[in-house]
């Protein structure tokens, strides 16, 4: 161990350093400074965000005892982790649904959520996978239980903490096998073990089917991919709509991020041109692949039936995370690529319609349909930014959605191979049938007539970010160059 | 020899507590049953040396997470079941899962993997502590920042409030 | 006491949590299944970091992680419980049913 490896750990620290200023601000002052917490807490994610992209490694390393990779994946994911909470915070401002009294807390809570986050990507070794992911667990629960006067909102978190905490003791026992087969928990030990296990007799194979389909299981539900995907519409509608447009992003990337570091440097072997195999003889890309069209499936099903509005943003990402899947099983540099751009694109994008929806619930009074009738003409410019991200979550052009999608098909396409063509099929026809419900949303904007003509405002800042998220969901699907670059870059982690 | 009837007398007890646990209809007696595994748990923890585990599960675990299960058992007694999900599985499929699995593990257990004595004589809390602040000291720190903010995170959900808002658009301003 | 049997108690008591997650509605009785799969998962942990199947003496790694497990499932119980309480406070004790608000 080397005491300067915490100097490389600099953008996690920062984030539990600006935690404790947060906690300790608010217990120092009687009263309730809202702004000088987020202030704090914006500063945090910023100087977080600079810190992680200036670490920029030269040569993939591992820090302090080989717990956490520094390589160019992680650090990709690093300022994606900021980003996404910066916008959180900021849309958490002017949210009538945290009170004053817990915003100290809030903030805290996020801060300690996006260092999770980070740690969850870099992790390399499976007990800082494990207990990073159940970092990152513990505060999404405490957060989604966090608005005492929503109804649901309490429920939601039980319902999250027990499915999460079934998910965790199922990997767990999952490692513990693993562990007990390879001899090693850290990522580059069980490399080493792992040419050992592609001879094993019929026994250890069987451990090591049930290790991997355990383990595989806790990133399934981090992903909430099928069949561990119960929890996320029930999850996101009862917490605060801030942390519900996080949840549905940042964690869900955290966890690809973690599925690929561990799958692609672990389970597989690197073969020429950029592509890997699995390492020994368990089929997991098929399992994974049959997953990924089961849970856009069966996400873009449920949605179709959906009324409230948060409730099919959350079947709509469960759909999402099935096409980052296919990123995932492509088992390709071009794959991971394609997965990094569209958690980017997907940010954006799901975030802005998180906004927008936000925006419209406090102005309106709601988070229904019906609530969206005629908004073309009361909120003319909010209208427009909600069919942006509709049509870009759809992956239609000109729009950041269709080069994300086209990027994720094209590597899934060029693997070739018969399978590989039926997921590109099941993601494009799935992508059909996503146009359904968004389009229905588009439709109660512009052809519908209002439920009333009262003028509606909503407030300035939350119309800033949405025009900016608006903006940048049309300049990515128009000029895509510099983020292809910067995932390319990313992918060569391995 | 002794050693060996010692083990089979805390096993058959660690599953059999275990089993009540499982299939009691009754949540309170789930729930001290389930204080008996945990303790049958830390006896064979220290039988395979492991002596610090053996301390840390009677503490906190006995110690600590039984008591806040108790406490829930004893408050969501009163409010008859706090229930997650609608779709939980009847016992029938519930048990061929569950014995789907089993079987599978034991038959990579006892075929697959070396019989060797799981009893080390090593000291090993020397090296846990050495580990704690050498090899391990990045989980180490998380996993206090982990405590910290659960602390948080259950004070904030639990503490009493004196002004509520409502849910999203629901009538205010 | 051969790693086998020890190994067989931890399988048992996994599959009997996993039976209680499966048919189990209740959140308190999951989260007793819940434990119980953690006590297998350390057992097998302290087992086989004993056993040391590499060939170079017992190692620490499996005892440490158990360590870790021990204090992130307090750390959950804890949070669970806070949950658990505010609903408890929210319904009291009449309104019982309405826990069904979420289900579709």
């Amino acid at each position: 161990m080397v005491p300067s490896d915490f100097g490389k750990l600099m953008p996690e620290l920062v984030l539990v350093v600006a935690a404790a200023l947060i906690i300790v601000a608010d217990v120092a002052s009687a009263r309730r400074r809202t702004g000088l917490y987020s202030s704090i807490a914006v500063a945090g994610l910023l100087l977080s965000a600079w810190l992680s992209v200036r670490l920029g490694p030269d040569r993939p390393q591992l820090l302090l005892g080989n717990m956490a990779a520094l390589d160019a994946f992680s650090v990709f994911f690093m300022p994606v982790f900021a980003g996404a909470s910066l916008l959180a915070v900021l849309f958490s401002l002017k949210s009538s649904e945290l009170t004053k009294e817990r915003h100290a807390e809030y903030l805290a809570l996020v801060m300690v959520f996006t260092a999770g986050m980070m740690f969850v990507a870099a992790a390399s070794s499976l007990v800082m996978l494990y207990l990073s992911m159940e970092m990152i667990g513990i505060c999404a629960y405490a957060l989604t239980a966090f608005n005492p006067g929503h109804p649901r909102s309490s429920e939601a978190g039980l319902k999250y903490a027990i499915f999460g905490a079934v998910a965790s003791g199922i990997m767990l026992f999952g490692i513990s096998i693993f562990y007990g087969l390879t001899g090693a928990l850290d990522y580059p030990e069980i490399r080493r073990a792992i040419p050992s296990l592609a001879t094993a007799n019929g026994p250890q194979a069987a451990l090591l089917v049930v290790a991997v389909v355990f383990i595989t299981g806790g990133f399934a539900y981090k992903i909430a991919a099928v069949p561990f995907h119960a929890w996320c519409p029930d999850a996101y509608e009862g917490a605060p709509t801030p942390f519900a447009a996080l949840m549905s992003v940042a964690p869900k990337a955290a966890g690809f991020a973690a599925l690929t570091r561990f799958l692609y440097t672990v389970l597989s072997n690197a073969h020429s041109g950029g592509n890997f195999e699995p390492a020994f003889d368990v089929p997991w890309p098929a399992i994974l692949g049959i997953v990924a069209v089961l849970t856009m499936t069966l996400g873009n099903l449920s949605a179709i039936t959906q009324s409230n509005l948060k409730r099919m943003l959350a079947y709509s990402s469960i759909a999402h995370a099935g096409y980052m899947l296919m990123g995932v099983v492509a088992l390709s540099r071009e794959g991971a690529s394609a997965l990094c751009a569209y958690v980017v694109i997907y940010l954006i994008m799901n975030m802005g319609a998180f906004l927008a929806v936000l925006a419209v619930s406090e102005a309106a009074g709601g988070e229904e349909i019906s609530h969206w009738r005629g908004m073309g003409e009361r909120l003319p410019l909010v209208g427009v930014a909600m069919t942006v991200f509709l049509f870009s979550l759809t992956g239609l052009p000109p729009f950041a959605g269709f080069v994300g999608k086209f990027y994720l098909f094209a590597a899934v396409v060029s693997r070739g191979g018969f399978w590989y063509w039926v997921l590109a099929v099941a993601g494009i026809l799935n992508s059909v049938v996503s146009l359904y419900y968004y389009a229905r949303i588009v439709r109660a904007i512009y052809l519908e007539e209002p439920a009333s003509n009262e003028p509606l405002t909503i407030h300035s800042s939350q119309r800033v970010l949405l025009y900016a998220l608006a903006a940048a969901t049309i300049l990515l699907g128009i000029y895509w160059t510099p983020l292809s670059e910067l995932v390319a870059r990313a992918a060569s982690f391995v | 020899m002794a050693e060996a009837v010692v083990f089979y007398i805390i096993a058959a007890f660690t599953i059999g507590t275990a089993c009540v646990t499982a299939f009691s209809g009754n949540i309170i007696r789930s729930a001290f049953s389930l204080l008996g595994t945990l303790v049958g748990v830390a006896a064979m923890f220290g039988m395979m040396g492991a002596d610090f585990l053996a301390v840390i599960q009677v503490m906190i675990y006995v110690g600590g997470v039984m008591v806040l299960i108790l406490f829930a058992v004893m408050l969501t007694h009163r409010i008859k079941d706090v229930n997650v999900s609608n779709r939980s599985l009847p016992a029938f499929p519930g048990a061929a899962v569950a014995v789907l699995v089993l079987g599978v593990l034991l038959y990579g257990i006892w075929y697959g993997l070396p019989g060797d004595t799981a009893r080390v004589e090593a000291k090993m809390t020397p090296l846990i502590g050495k580990a704690l602040v050498g090899s391990h000291v990045l989980p180490f720190l998380a996993s206090g920042l982990v405590l910290l903010i659960a602390l948080i995170g259950s004070v904030v959900i639990a503490r009493r409030e004196e002004t509520f808002v409502c849910g999203p658009g629901e009538a205010k301003r | 006491m051969s790693a086998q049997a020890v190994l067989t108690v931890a399988a048992v008591l996994f599959s009997l949590g996993l039976y209680c997650v499966i048919t189990r509605r209740n959140a308190v009785s999951i989260l007793m299944g819940v434990e119980l799969m953690l006590n297998a998962a350390n057992i097998n942990l302290v087992a086989f970091s004993n056993l040391s199947l590499g060939g170079q003496g017992p190692k620490v790694e499996g005892h440490m992680f158990v360590v870790f497990v021990v204090l992130l499932a307090a750390a959950e119980a804890a949070v669970a419980l806070a949950i658990i309480l505010s609903i408890f406070r929210r319904m009291g004790t009449v309104e019982a049913d309405r826990m069904t608000s979420l289900k579709e």
